[in-house]
């Protein structure tokens, strides 16, 4: 039995040879040695491809994915949490924001002018100086 | 053909971009082929089932290092080799470990598990024990080539074995169940 004659059956079985190689193939297969090579590796084939000891138990996939946090409260609760996070990180940005002009003009409380809206800053800041002159 | 491996490139890169769902699609795809694949080597179910988790851990965590280009199942099938190799070494040095599973002690045996013993089916049974007789690697690279369907290019990309080595391989594996398949292969057919 050569390893050439097992490839030819293996390919011949894949379909991997051409109409002209799978000819000469079926020709030869009425030779007893090839007969024998060819029977045995479509028996290997069926052999292997029928054994169901290999088969993965009920439930696997389910149990892969909930080790990997695909299940799907895992999922919604990582959605709740990152939705948290990015809220959370939004606010403060929000408060720095306001927070940020209120501190700059903290000094100019001090000295009286607060945070009045009626009065343009420009003009509030103008008064000051005329009434230090 | 190429609608099938659209659909597989389409499911790598939802997977890249973290779609939970396209993962579970993903694991229920290739669980089989790891689970499988870790049969053969490890031959134990719980071992099994234990390797496929931590098959799939790895290939979540290292999927950026998968060439979207190729075919998952060589790339998934190597991952879980590589994992159940680690864990055969690991056992053997380790004897002690309840999850021993040193094939070649196995092959002294001609060990079948009680589970299987009790399927009834006698061409399956005797697949079985015959495939106690060969290694652990032998019995992968049937299975991946025959069972799996992968080409003999596919199976040495999955075990970083040279695809001259995996046709001598299986050609010697085979050679050897023959001998233990005597009677089941007698006669030109598969025995009821």
């Amino acid at each position: 039995m050569t390893t050439d004659l097992i490839d030819r059956c293996e390919a011949y079985l894949e379909g991997a040879l051409s109409p002209d190689e799978a000819n000469r193939f079926e020709r030869d297969l009425a030779l007893p040695e090839v007969a024998e090579v060819f029977r045995e590796a479509l028996l290997f084939r069926e052999l292997i491809r029928a054994s169901t000891a290999d088969e993965p138990p009920e439930g696997l996939d389910e149990r892969i994915a909930a080790r990997l946090g695909l299940d799907p409260e895992v999922v919604k609760e990582k959605l709740r949490t990152a939705r948290f996070i990015r809220t959370r990180a939004a606010l403060r940005d929000m408060a720095w924001t306001v927070r940020g002009p209120a501190m700059v003009m903290a000094p100019m409380q001090a000295a009286g002018l607060g945070l009045r809206t009626d009065v343009p800053l420009w003009r509030r800041a103008l008064r000051l100086v005329r009434r230090k002159k | 053909m190429r609608t099938k491996r659209a659909n597989e490139m389409d499911l790598v890169r939802r997977c890249r971009g973290g779609s939970s769902e396209a993962w579970r699609v993903f694991v229920r795809r290739y669980s089989p082929l790891v689970y499988r694949v870790s049969y053969r080597m490890l031959r134990s179910r719980e071992e099994a089932e234990d390797a496929s988790q931590e098959a799939f851990l790895r290939i979540y965590r290292s999927f950026d290092s998968f060439d979207a280009t190729r075919p998952p199942e060589p790339w998934v099938s190597r991952v879980t080799y590589n994992v159940c190799l680690k864990r055969i070494g690991k056992a053997k040095r380790d004897p002690a470990s309840p999850t021993d599973v040193d094939d070649e002690r196995l092959a002294d045996t001609g060990f079948i598990s009680p589970e299987l013993a009790a399927r009834g089916r006698e061409a399956g049974e005797a697949l079985e024990a015959a495939m106690d007789h060969i290694s652990a690697q032998d019995r992968t690279l049937l299975n991946l080539r025959y069972k799996e369907g992968l080409s003999v290019a596919d199976v040495s990309e999955a075990t970083g074995i040279s695809a001259a080595t995996v046709k001598v391989r299986v050609f010697r594996a085979k050679a050897k169940l023959r001998q233990h398949l005597g009677d089941v292969l007698e006669g030109g057919r598969v025995k009821a």
